[in-house]
């Protein structure tokens, strides 16, 4: 696979309907998954050894509001065996309950790296990821309200938090302290 | 050319003192303390961002801030006199430094160093506090971005002048907001 052309080709045999859409932009390539198929597709990408994506460079979320599906889930892949990359997105809508969160699965299990940056992501973007060993904000403290990177959250904050009196209260709300 | 001081110049308390000579000053202790006070705050080493470097640098040999007495810096609060909120401060950090504020013995005195400190500066955003006189009650504010050492040895002269008159913040002063979010 010495060029992106020939990648692009790979992928569309290897995911087969799975990849919904699939093209080349700026020199990268997109790939446009089912967001119920992630990690299959991960997987796939991760184990085939023609691709061997054996390190994800990072995840993160985009909030496109008003458009739905609103959300899209981004993740970075890259080879360092063939010195190639890949870019996977998830589309996800938002539940129609404001309260509820957009879900997707996670690949902390596929991706060792998942793991704190969908802690990130369910921490700024509000992304809930079924199956996290550990799904607890990252970030801000533990207390916070709201998912300060969404659209809809205010520019400069809510100014309204429950800091706690004291550092030990603090920490003691968080469990940081382990008790 | 300089004039050799005449006797009218001579200052009679000093100048004509000589050991074993008793000197009586009769003065209120309020004022004797506070012009102790004045001439030897110990402020705390707390840097939270990159006016800390400044606030280093006023330490350091070219602005001497021991000039003005207020060089010891502790690395406990228990010890500290003064506060200087050097950088932006988080809505994470805030609790901290309000432990440290209120580990601080009685008197103490802060000052808020450069525009995040003072007003959130260019950090508009949910995550910075606007202004730290919502943590803790500021005496001094320092603009600047960040303030160079000048102006911080400008404002621990205000603040001296402020103790020396009586004039600084109640010591029990309360800040402007709340931490219990009341």
């Amino acid at each position: 696979m010495s060029t992106l052309q020939d990648l692009k080709i790979h992928l569309q045999s290897a995911l087969g309907a799975q990849a919904q859409r699939i093209w080349i932009e700026a020199e990268a390539l997109i790939v446009f998954v089912e967001s119920s198929g992630i990690r299959h597709a991960l997987t796939k990408l991760r184990d085939d050894p023609d691709t061997s994506f054996d390190i994800m460079s990072f995840m993160t979320a985009v909030d496109y509001h008003p458009r739905q599906p609103r959300f899209e889930v981004v993740y970075e892949l890259y080879s360092t065996r063939r010195k190639h990359r890949v870019r996977i997105k998830c589309l996800l809508a938002a539940p129609k309950n404001e309260l509820e969160l957009p879900e997707i699965d996670t690949v902390s299990d596929i991706y060792l790296a998942a793991n704190w940056h969908e802690r990130e992501c369910y921490d700024l973007m509000g992304i809930h990821f079924r199956k996290h060993p550990d799904l607890r904000r990252i970030l801000l403290p533990a207390r916070w309200d709201g998912h300060p990177l969404r659209k809809e959250y205010p520019f400069d904050g809510k100014r309204e938090w429950n800091l706690g009196t004291t550092v030990i209260d603090g920490a003691l709300m968080e469990g940081d302290l382990g008790l | 050319m300089i004039n050799a001081p005449s006797m009218d110049d001579r200052r009679p308390y000093i100048d004509n003192w000589k050991p074993g000579e008793g000197a009586v000053w009769l003065t209120k202790l309020d004022q004797a303390l506070r012009l102790a006070q004045t001439n030897s705050i110990w402020p705390l080493t707390a840097g939270l961002a990159c006016c800390a470097i400044e606030m280093m640098c006023t330490a350091a040999a070219r602005f001497d801030q021991a000039r003005f007495g207020a060089e010891v810096y502790r690395a406990t609060p228990r010890q500290a006199d003064l506060l200087i909120v050097s950088g932006r401060m988080s809505w994470k950090m805030a609790p901290i430094v309000r432990e440290l504020w209120e580990q601080m013995p009685h008197p103490k005195w802060c000052i808020s160093m450069g525009a995040c400190a003072s007003c959130g500066g260019v950090f508009q955003t949910y995550s910075i506090v606007p202004g730290v006189d919502q943590i803790v009650p500021v005496d001094v504010y320092v603009p600047g971005c960040p303030p160079r050492p000048e102006a911080l040895l400008d404002a621990l002269i205000k603040l001296q002048n402020k103790i020396r008159s009586g004039q600084a913040k109640n010591p029990f002063a309360e800040p402007a907001g709340r931490m219990d979010g009341a």
